[in-house]
Parts: structure tokens; C-alpha cells; sequence
């Protein structure tokens, strides 16, 4: 045998490789368990039952992107949700589904977000999200922080006593989650308990009954980007580092969600523990509605397999669902990347 | 009446920047200098992230709408020593065989 043919074989077994490693199943990485969590971005479907199966309504329109109100978890809202006339982002005026939630989640509790010492267990504390990966915010991990971020400056706990030093009360809470946090606050894990906005803060969401597409895409403004199936608002991330750099964990828990002072709970991230609704197709199942009336769907499909096809705003079409968005993964701290249709409001 | 709506807006105003976590610092930085809509990338650990540059909160951040690919290096180096061990052995065949 002489060279060539070798050198030939070679560049086919590489075309080969490469080619089977461009299938999108394959291209989701495998996620080591002893450091981030895994990023499965398939959410549970409440052990087989819809959120319509679970306050005994119908179930009607489980694999559409249209929006159905007994799609939603009647414990998350405040009042039916009915039909008010609206203006949309664009100036278009027409009709809007008027979605008055809790503020507080109707399938899940809140919490917990920080550990209190760094001897407890992962249970103790909810998620933190770097690099791209979700890690469980253990008092170890707390521990770790100056080396994970490689800056002896990160030291949350005192050395003395292991005890994690959290922000306890509403004043240390909006102390801290802003920008400028003060000195105080800085080196603190940062958790807001919902009972400092009574329990839950009442939103009001009006999303258009028939979506109004635009020619281009509408960015994403300060705020609520769209609204979960159990009456939670999904909220914009900011691509500041501003946290970091006073030495803060603003901690989720382990829904990808956190309290702040002025839109009570909220999430960042679709997790397995949102409600959704299944398809019947192998599609990723619905978990919500973005602000222009568009579905927002998992991640991935039931095998796993991530769509191929999405736009800029991490949207695409079918024949069953018409254009819908598909979510991202928990560690990009990214939910969807622009409107495709004019945006309805948030209050 | 005044100074404390004032005091309540500058709060809302600041404050979305510091509780909302922060998204991977290679994400932004993809699109530094570029276009709402260019096509941008940036590394994932052993994969590539690859979308288009989107406006959020008024500062472009790479949009992410492809499945991750593996980074080529990564696969080039992972086959450096199957490709080594190969043409190793054609050399030595070569040479073996030679008058």
C-alpha cells in the first residue's frame, strides 16, 4: 500500500467525521456531573399531565403556538385571562389576551438561592451560571469562588466560622442589587425573599391574540420578554459583568429564577421545572409566550436534537405551529433573542 | 412627591443591571465593534457558539441560533495521533519496501 491511498483514506475517514459530527444531536456537548449541571432544557411535563390537565381544563390546542388561556396554571393568575383592546409596539392597534399573574409560580416553590455556610450540600442552594454551564451553588462552590474566578478578592464567607455572608434583610437586598452595590454588600451572596414584595408582584402582560409579524426584528427592551405557562414573567439578561466585579452572586434557584425588589420573581432561564405543554409530534413541548404573541418552545425535541434552522431571534416555522421560538440553554442566561412580531406590553 | 418618583425611576433604571446575572463576557465581546445582524461566534469551551449579533438591553450580544460544532482544533488535535500512528506506518512500509 502506498502513501496515497492512505492519505486518501485518511481525508475520507475526516470528511466522514466531520460530517457526522454536524447533526445537531450530536453537537450538544456532554456535560461533565462532578462540576456544571447538566443543561437539559427539556422541562418536565408535570409527570405526563399538561398545565390544562392539572386544573382539569381542556386541553385543547396542546401542540398550537396560539395561545389558549387554559394553556395556563390558573393557581399563577390573579383573574381569568381575557381579551382588551391594545397598541403594539408598532403602533398597531388591535386585540390582546390581558394575562394578570401573581408574581408568584403556581407549579414550583421559590428557593432556596444561597447557602448559609459552606459545609452545606448542594440542596442548600440553588444555581449560579458561568461559562456557559449552570452550577449548583453549593457552600463548596461558594468556597471555591477564589479560585474558580481565578481573584483572591472573591471571599464570601468568614474563614473563621465557614457562615456565608447573605444578604438577610429588604435593605441589604436592594442595597445589593444594583449596580453600584455598596460597599457593604459587596462579597455577598445576594437573595431577595419574596415576602418583601408581599408574596408575589402583581403583573399585568397584554399579548396580541393574533401575533402582527414586522419586515425586520424588533429588539428586546428592559423587562419581561415574555411570560411562562405558570404565570411567571421570563426577563431580559443584561450582558454586564457589573455583578462580578463588586463581587456579588445575584443566586437563582434551581428554576432559574430570583426576586427582585420591583418584579418580584422572575426567571432567566427555562429549566425542567417549568409547566409546559407537550406536543404530539416529537416537537419540544410549549412553556410560554413571548410579549409579540409567538410560543416559545424548549430547547430541544424529544430526542434531544436542537433545531437547525433559527433566525436571529432563535426563531422558526412549522406547518403545525407556524413561526415560534425555541428557548436557550440555562447557562447561556438567554431565553430568546429578539421579537419577530410587534411586542404587546408588560405592567 | 417629585424627588421620590425621580428616586424610584433612577432605581428601576440602574438596578435591571446588577440583580439580572450576567451572560458569558465572550458572548458581547463577539460583537464588539460590529452590526445588529452580523453573523459573529465565540468559543464554548471545546465547542463554538455561532449566531448573529442582537441588541439586548441596548448592547449587542452574540444570539446564538446554530447547535454548537465543535471547535476544529479540538478535532484536529483529538485525530493527531491516529493520523500520526498512520502515516507512520505507511512510512515504514514504504521504506521496508524500498530496493
Amino acid at each position: 500500500m502506498t502513501a496515497r491511498p492512505i492519505r486518501t483514506a485518511v481525508i475520507t475517514a475526516l470528511i466522514a467525521m466531520g460530517c457526522s459530527s454536524s447533526t445537531a444531536k450530536n453537537n450538544v456537548p456532554e456535560t461533565d456531573a462532578t462540576s456544571p449541571n447538566n443543561e437539559n432544557t427539556e422541562p418536565a411535563d408535570m409527570d405526563g399531565q399538561s398545565p390544562a390537565d392539572m386544573d382539569g381544563q381542556s386541553d385543547a390546542g396542546a401542540a398550537s403556538a396560539t395561545l389558549d388561556p387554559s394553556m395556563f396554571l390558573t393557581d399563577g393568575l390573579v383573574q381569568d385571562i381575557s381579551q382588551t383592546d391594545c397598541t403594539l409596539s408598532g403602533g398597531t392597534q388591535t386585540t390582546c389576551w390581558q394575562i394578570v399573574v401573581t408574581g408568584s409560580p403556581a407549579n414550583h416553590d421559590i428557593g432556596p438561592f444561597c447557602p448559609r455556610n459552606i459545609s452545606d450540600g448542594a440542596d442548600a442552594g440553588g444555581m449560579w451560571i458561568e461559562n456557559e454551564q449552570t452550577y449548583d451553588l453549593s457552600g463548596a462552590f461558594i468556597a471555591d469562588l477564589a479560585n474558580f474566578y481565578n481573584d483572591p478578592n472573591w471571599q464570601l464567607y468568614d474563614e473563621s466560622t465557614g457562615d456565608i455572608y447573605v444578604t438577610e434583610t429588604q435593605e441589604a437586598c436592594e442595597g445589593a442589587a444594583r449596580p453600584d452595590v455598596a460597599p457593604e454588600y459587596q462579597n455577598h451572596c445576594v437573595e431577595c425573599d419574596i415576602a418583601y414584595v408581599d408574596g408575589g408582584t402583581e403583573r399585568t402582560f397584554l399579548i396580541p391574540v393574533e401575533p402582527v409579524p414586522t419586515t425586520g426584528t424588533n429588539q428586546l427592551g428592559r423587562g419581561a420578554l415574555g411570560v411562562s405557562l405558570g404565570g411567571v414573567g421570563f426577563e431580559v439578561s443584561a450582558p454586564v459583568d457589573a455583578i462580578l466585579r463588586a463581587y456579588t452572586i445575584a443566586a437563582f434557584d434551581d428554576c432559574g429564577g430570583h426576586v427582585n425588589p420591583f418584579d418580584g420573581y422572575h426567571y432567566h432561564a427555562v429549566t425542567d421545572c417549568q409547566p409546559n405543554v407537550p406536543t404530539d409530534d416529537g416537537h419540544a413541548p410549549l412553556v410560554g409566550f413571548a410579549l409579540d404573541g409567538y410560543g416559545m418552545y424548549a430547547m430541544a425535541d424529544s430526542e434531544g436534537v436542537e433545531p437547525d434552522d433559527l433566525d436571529e431571534c432563535r426563531g422558526h416555522s412549522d406547518e403545525q405551529r407556524g413561526y415560534h421560538y425555541h428557548v436557550g440553554a440555562p447557562g447561556e442566561n438567554l431565553i430568546i433573542g429578539c421579537f419577530r412580531g410587534e411586542a404587546g406590553s408588560q405592567q | 412627591m417629585k424627588p421620590l418618583v425621580t428616586t424610584i425611576v433612577l432605581l428601576y433604571s440602574t438596578h435591571a443591571l446588577a440583580h439580572q446575572g450576567h451572560t458569558d463576557e465572550a458572548a458581547w465581546k463577539a460583537c464588539e465593534g460590529e452590526q445588529v445582524g452580523a453573523t459573529c461566534s465565540y468559543d464554548r469551551g471545546e465547542y463554538v457558539a455561532t449566531g448573529t449579533c442582537q441588541t439586548i438591553e441596548d448592547h449587542l450580544m452574540c444570539v446564538r441560533n446554530r447547535p454548537l460544532t465543535k471547535r476544529t482544533d479540538d478535532a484536529e488535535k483529538s485525530l493527531a495521533p491516529f493520523l500520526f500512528v498512520l502515516l507512520l506506518g505507511a512510512r515504514s512500509r514504504r521504506v521496508l519496501s524500498s530496493p
